[in-house]
């Protein structure tokens, strides 16, 4: 990996049109400013990687897995308010 | 056109029933034909189904459903990709995960899938927000809102 050291207000440029502007630091937080045509997708790094679990959890489903389930929704919230009554 | 799928046998799509996301889903940009199907007529659940890749389909659902007040925000910029300039036109979807026990069925409210439906492209969004997470509870959130 190559590591550059850089100070607040610098930046980096990756390629013709990518940069990366240190905006702030302030004890162990960074903040970063990203340059970057529309077409590349810019995420935090732990929320990107979570949402992509989500997607390959959700690609397992079974069509009837869901036909349980939406014997349960099918009534509604109303059903849920009577449970909710049942519970007091 | 005729696709095949490894969960609904072959199916005839017209092209413009086909919704196309130029971006793929997230972890999944590879595939970008899909086709939304309605669980039945009861249910609120479709599928996303991959015209691309037969094995791939994503149980989803309108948040709304069980998630009244579900409100998000994504720039212009974030929008770009399907040719959006009004959010309230969208129609949106967010990915549950299925589990055999009701309770523990979760949906991705964090990285939700705007549709624009004039010209049937799609996107998942990765939304900038500590108000939701990639796993809420539908029971919880049912109950949640039953109980106000």
């Amino acid at each position: 990996m190559l590591v550059l050291t850089r100070k607040s207000d610098q930046s980096i440029v990756i390629g013709d049109d990518i940069e990366i502007v240190v905006v702030e630091i302030r004890g162990d937080s960074v903040k970063l400013g990203i340059n970057a045509p529309r077409r590349i997708a810019v995420h935090r790094k732990e929320v990107y990687e979570a949402i992509q679990l989500e997607n390959i959890a959700a690609s397992a489903a079974k069509p009837e897995d869901l036909e349980k389930l939406s014997k349960l929704f099918s009534q509604g919230p109303r059903q849920v308010k009577g449970d909710d009554e049942k519970n007091k | 056109m005729i696709y095949g799928t490894t969960r609904f046998g072959n199916l005839e799509i017209a092209e413009d029933e086909i919704v196309f996301f130029p971006e793929g889903l997230i972890g999944f940009s590879q595939n970008k034909k899909y086709f939304i199907i309605q669980h039945d007529g009861q249910s609120p659940f479709s599928w996303l189904q991959s015209l691309d890749e037969s094995h791939l389909a994503y149980v989803i659902i309108e948040p709304q459903v069980f998630c009244y007040d579900y409100e998000i925000k994504v720039s212009r910029e974030q929008l770009a990709p399907i040719d959006l300039q009004d959010l309230s036109l969208a129609k949106i979807y967010v990915v549950v995960v299925l589990s055999d026990r009701p309770e523990d069925i979760t949906a991705n409210l964090l990285g939700p899938i705007i549709l624009n439906p004039e010209n049937n492209l799609g996107l998942q969004v990765v939304l900038n927000t500590d108000k939701y997470f990639t796993r809420h509870r539908l029971m919880d959130e049912l109950q949640r809102q039953g109980g106000k």
